[in-house]
């Protein structure tokens, strides 16, 4: 299989699984590279694995290789290296979606694909679904089983309502004890100055936080044609306009909109990506590996 | 200011302006239906934009429904008509053709001149008004060759060909000239016009018809200019003029009757009507007259004995001059001389063939003179006959006579005088030295029993039978024939009468320039009863008139515009003669050959008219203007009367709505006479076509520019 193929929307659309989603990005990512893992040494045994060449011999369990016959690894719970919260928008509008995937599938695709990287690095992970006016929470834990959790999470949301990730941010600000990393997946169409807010108090309490703008290709190009009645996703509300007359000056406010974003998270250190549904998965995963490979140094 | 367009059908397409508003409409009904999360941000473009672009989106349409309106506007080619003449504005060579009508009725005086000459004030003041490229032709309704091509002429060859255009007193042919400039206005031109200036008198134009023109082009503008219709058509005219007996006999009188048409509103009382004969007045009658009404008037005038008669009738002088006379002429009519030359003069009178023929040829009418003058000579009398003082010659059973004489009848037959050789006992054509006759004669022959006679088949319209009237031959089936000398046609010659059998008795024969008829008989009551039957007189009056020509009274007059001929002998052919107008003018035209036909030439002088054919003719075609037209020669005088013709009188102009049912496409103004400045009656048509372009042009970078803004 060509490696492209793990980390395209239009592939990735075809598995209805989200668990089958996540691993198919991850391995597609880790594909061809060592697959070692930077699991640290841990004293609570939590499970055995199959061995897999690149495992240190010495974490083979002979008792069990007596037992089972076969080579298996020891697992034990390790500390945590970072405590990681996904904030996952579910509003209405991340219900959208011109390609394969809608901005929700995606954000959640690339929700478990994070998941499935931090939990394989034993960070503690926990999942904020953000509605409109209350949100979905699962506690940060770094075993492995807790994977399943988060997906089953994210599958059981529904994207509706209106925004709400200002506020999620600042509940997760007030309920954060610990610093860590907290990872932002959203459309941000919310109040922006709500939003920095949020952001500014997530970065006091000092987390860093990773926010994937998520935005579909129609967003961002606004390819429409002709006279066009508009209705909004959220409220109950819409407008015709005359596409080829409205273009340029919507287009000049998103983009407006985009970099007063970018702007302020990094005047806010807060490390800003913007993702098209359009693009493949890989490149939000990348940055986040590059951030987190820059954390750990 | 109005607007014209040449395919005005196309109009209806203006429908189509509806078009950009039809699919703005339909555009609004199929508007398509999306959602978008960034919706706000599309709320805050559209109230940003909203008033900005709905203006524009009005202006939008409203350049495509002009685009669409102009688009629709051009293909129906739109000019738009002012006031100022027809010159050109510059973007296209204009071609006109000015059309003046010289007959005779634009002679109305106007009080600035004749209509005639305002008409060539505004014409004058067109060719001035003209650009460098534009063109002008100049044609006359009157006096103009029919096919004559149109001449494009500029600025100063126009000047001088309007200069050469003159008044005429004939008849004008509007219909024949417009046509001429429709079918002929140049095809290059970017436009091309014709204006027609005339009074549209009822004479010229009541027949006015272009309607069935074979091609009429849409890109020619005919524009008609009614000339100074305020003079009105106050005038006297001469109607219905008839002269009793005409042409006059010489000696005799004869009436001369006219009715005096008042067209004028006003009653008119002790009109004189003047007499002239010659250059003397000979009398005057007054008359009254009713408005528009008219009254009859009568002269007996007494004719010369010989010469030319010419006159004419006079009214008072008023606005139109030209229908104000009518002049007569007439050549009085000459008698024929004929020598009857009697062969055996030693009989008795009753028997003598001389007897019989000077009674047939002297009959004359109850009170009547005969046409012909007779004198009789004996054969030996002939070495002192002056041959040239007769019109022919009647040679009857002549046997031996002088040899001179011989020779002198020879000459005079071969100069054009008339012979009839009548054969007898004692004729005969080699001992009388006449082999040039185109008969030969044989030795006399008893017819036992009798004969009658018969017109040799397709003989029957000589004029030799003229006078018997229809199926003339019966009249020769009843005469008796007991004796006769044969003849066989020589040198030319062709029977005219023969015997049943088909054995000649009458055969004819040109000799020189004359005519030659040979009688096989006698013309007494020796060998043939001719001379005592009713055929006899019709018979020897119709040998007259063809050996010595119809020098009858003839009628000289022709309608102006009308060319008239003048016919002499055949000799005369290239025979240059000058002909005097009433203006002094003189002009010289030249004899040419005219082939025989029915009529003979006249054996001497000349003869003035129409009728007739035959021998040398000139044709005068330059009698424009009324008056008399004198020919001028050493020993002749000869007058033709030319008179306007009768339908010029006829001044009132045509009713409008009878025009323009002859004519679809009309369009008159007026031209005051005391109009300063005419070219105010003359429409210019500009064509809007290069103005549309530009706003169209306009139009579509507008266009271009406000939709690339949105």
């Amino acid at each position: 299989m060509n490696t492209d193929q793990y980390f395209d929307p239009l592939v990735i659309s075809r598995l209805s699984n989200l668990q089958l989603r996540a691993r198919h990005v991850v391995e597609g990512l880790m594909s061809g590279v060592h697959r070692s893992r930077s699991r640290g040494f841990s004293v609570d045994f939590e499970e055995h694995r199959a061995y897999s060449p690149g495992d240190e011999l010495r974490h083979i369990d002979w008792k069990a290789y007596g037992k089972f016959d076969r080579y298996l690894v020891k697992q034990y719970e390790d500390e945590t290296n970072l405590y990681a919260h996904l904030v996952v928008d579910a509003s209405a509008s991340m219900d959208f979606g011109d390609g394969p995937l809608s901005k929700w599938a995606y954000a959640a695709t690339l929700s478990s694909a994070m998941s499935h990287l931090l939990l394989g690095q034993s960070d503690s992970v926990g999942l904020v679904i953000s509605h409109e006016t209350e949100d979905v929470q699962v506690p940060p834990k770094s075993i492995r089983k807790h994977l399943l959790t988060l997906l089953a999470g994210l599958q059981a949301a529904t994207p509706g309502g209106g925004t709400g990730i200002a506020r999620s941010m600042l509940d997760l600000a007030e309920r954060l004890k610990r610093r860590g990393l907290v990872v932002i997946v959203s459309d941000l169409l919310d109040d922006p100055e709500a939003v920095e807010k949020a952001l500014k108090l997530l970065c006091l309490k000092g987390s860093d936080v990773i926010v994937f703008h998520i935005l579909d290709s129609v967003e961002l190009e606004f390819p429409f044609e002709g006279l066009a009645r508009m209705d909004d996703v959220e409220i109950d509300r819409n407008i015709t306009v005359e596409c080829e007359v409205v273009k340029r000056p919507y287009l000049g406010l998103l983009e407006e909109f985009l970099e007063q974003t970018r702007e302020r998270c990094a005047d806010l250190g807060v490390d800003y990506h913007l993702v098209s549904t359009a693009e493949p998965l890989d490149r939000g995963l990348i940055r986040f590996l590059a951030w987190r490979s820059r954390s750990r140094v | 200011m109005s607007f014209q367009f040449l395919h005005s059908a196309l109009l209806w397409g203006m429908g189509l302006v509806f078009l950009p508003i039809l699919i703005h409409l339909l555009r609004r009904r199929l508007v398509r239906r999306y959602r978008l999360p960034t919706f706000e941000f599309l709320l805050r473009t559209q109230r940003r934009i909203t008033n900005r672009s709905r203006l524009r989106n009005w202006i939008l349409l409203f350049l495509r429904v002009c685009a669409v309106g102009i688009i629709i506007f051009l293909a129906s080619r739109p000019l738009l008509e002012t006031e100022g003449g027809v010159a050109g504005v510059g973007w296209f060579p204009e071609h006109t053709v000015a059309v003046i009508d010289n007959s005779a009725s634009m002679a109305f005086e106007t009080g600035k001149g004749s209509r005639f000459d305002v008409s060539k004030r505004a014409v004058r003041r067109m060719i001035e008004d003209m650009s460098d490229a534009d063109r002008m032709s100049i044609a006359a309704t009157a006096g103009e060759p029919a096919a004559a091509p149109l001449k494009e002429l500029k600025r100063e060859d126009a000047l001088a060909a309007l200069e050469q255009v003159r008044q005429t007193d004939a008849k004008g042919a509007p219909a024949r000239v417009v046509r001429h400039a429709l079918e002929n206005a140049s095809p290059k031109a970017g436009r091309r016009n014709i204006v027609v200036f005339s009074d549209f008198a009822r004479g010229d134009w009541e027949s006015f018809q272009i309607r069935n023109l074979k091609q009429w082009n849409p890109h020619v503008h005919l524009q008609f200019v009614r000339v100074a219709p305020e003079a009105g058509v106050e005038d006297l005219s001469f109607q219905d003029v008839k002269m009793k007996p005409w042409p006059p006999k010489a000696g005799f009188s004869f009436t001369i009757g006219a009715r005096v048409f008042n067209r004028g509103e006003e009653q008119k009382s002790k009109v004189p009507v003047r007499l002239y004969v010659g250059e003397e007045l000979q009398e005057t009658i007054e008359v009254d007259l009713e408005p528009n009404g008219a009254s009859p008037v009568s002269f007996r005038v007494n004719a010369p004995e010989k010469g030319v008669l010419y006159g004419r009738l006079e009214l008072p002088e008023d606005n139109l001059s030209a229908t104000n006379r009518f002049y007569f002429a007439a050549g009085i009519g000459k008698r024929l001389r004929a020598l009857v030359i009697d062969g055996d003069p030693k009989r008795g009178l009753q028997d003598s063939e001389t007897f019989f023929i000077v009674n047939a040829l002297s009959a004359a009418p109850l009170g009547g003179e005969s046409p012909v003058l007779t004198r009789v000579v004996a054969s030996y009398e002939l070495n002192n006959v002056p041959w040239d003082e007769y019109d022919y010659v009647i040679a009857c059973n002549l046997g031996r006579w002088p040899d001179r004489a011989k020779q002198g009848l020879r000459s005079f037959v071969e100069k054009g005088g008339g012979l009839f050789w009548a054969t007898g006992e004692l004729s005969n054509d080699k001992a009388a030295g006449l082999g040039w006759l185109p008969a030969t004669a044989k030795v006399p022959v008893t017819l036992r029993p009798s004969r009658s006679l018969k017109i040799t088949q397709g003989e029957e319209a000589h004029p030799v039978f003229s006078l018997l009237g229809i199926n003339g031959g019966r009249f020769f089936s009843a005469l008796r024939l007991a004796r006769i000398t044969p003849l066989a046609p020589a040198r030319g010659g062709r029977a005219l009468l023969e015997l049943p059998d088909g054995a000649p008795v009458l055969v004819v024969g040109s000799v020189g320039s004359g005519q030659v008829m040979v009688w096989g008989s006698t013309c007494d009551r020796d060998w043939t009863d001719l001379a005592v039957r009713p055929v006899f007189v019709p018979f020897m009056r119709g040998v007259s008139d063809f050996l010595g020509g119809t020098h009858k009274g003839v009628s000289s007059s022709a309608d102006a515009g009308e060319a008239f001929e003048i016919r002499a002998p055949v000799r005369r052919v290239g025979e240059a003669i000058q002909i005097r107008g009433p203006a002094r003018e003189e002009r010289a035209i030249q004899f040419t050959e005219k082939a025989s036909g029915s009529e003979p030439a006249p054996a001497e002088g000349l003869r003035l008219g129409k009728a007739g054919s035959g021998g040398a003719v000139a044709y005068y075609r330059d009698a424009y203007r009324a008056g008399f037209y004198r020919v001028l020669t050493p020993d002749e005088k000869h007058f033709v009367a030319v008179n306007a013709p009768a339908s010029e009188a006829k001044i009132s102009p045509v009713e409008m709505s009878i025009f323009k049912e002859k004519l679809e496409k009309l369009d008159v103004r007026d031209l005051p006479a005391n109009d300063s400045d005419p070219l105010r009656s003359i429409l210019r048509l500009i064509d809007l076509g290069a103005l549309l372009f530009l706003a169209l042009g306009g139009i579509f970078v507008a266009e271009a520019f406000l939709a690339d803004r949105t």
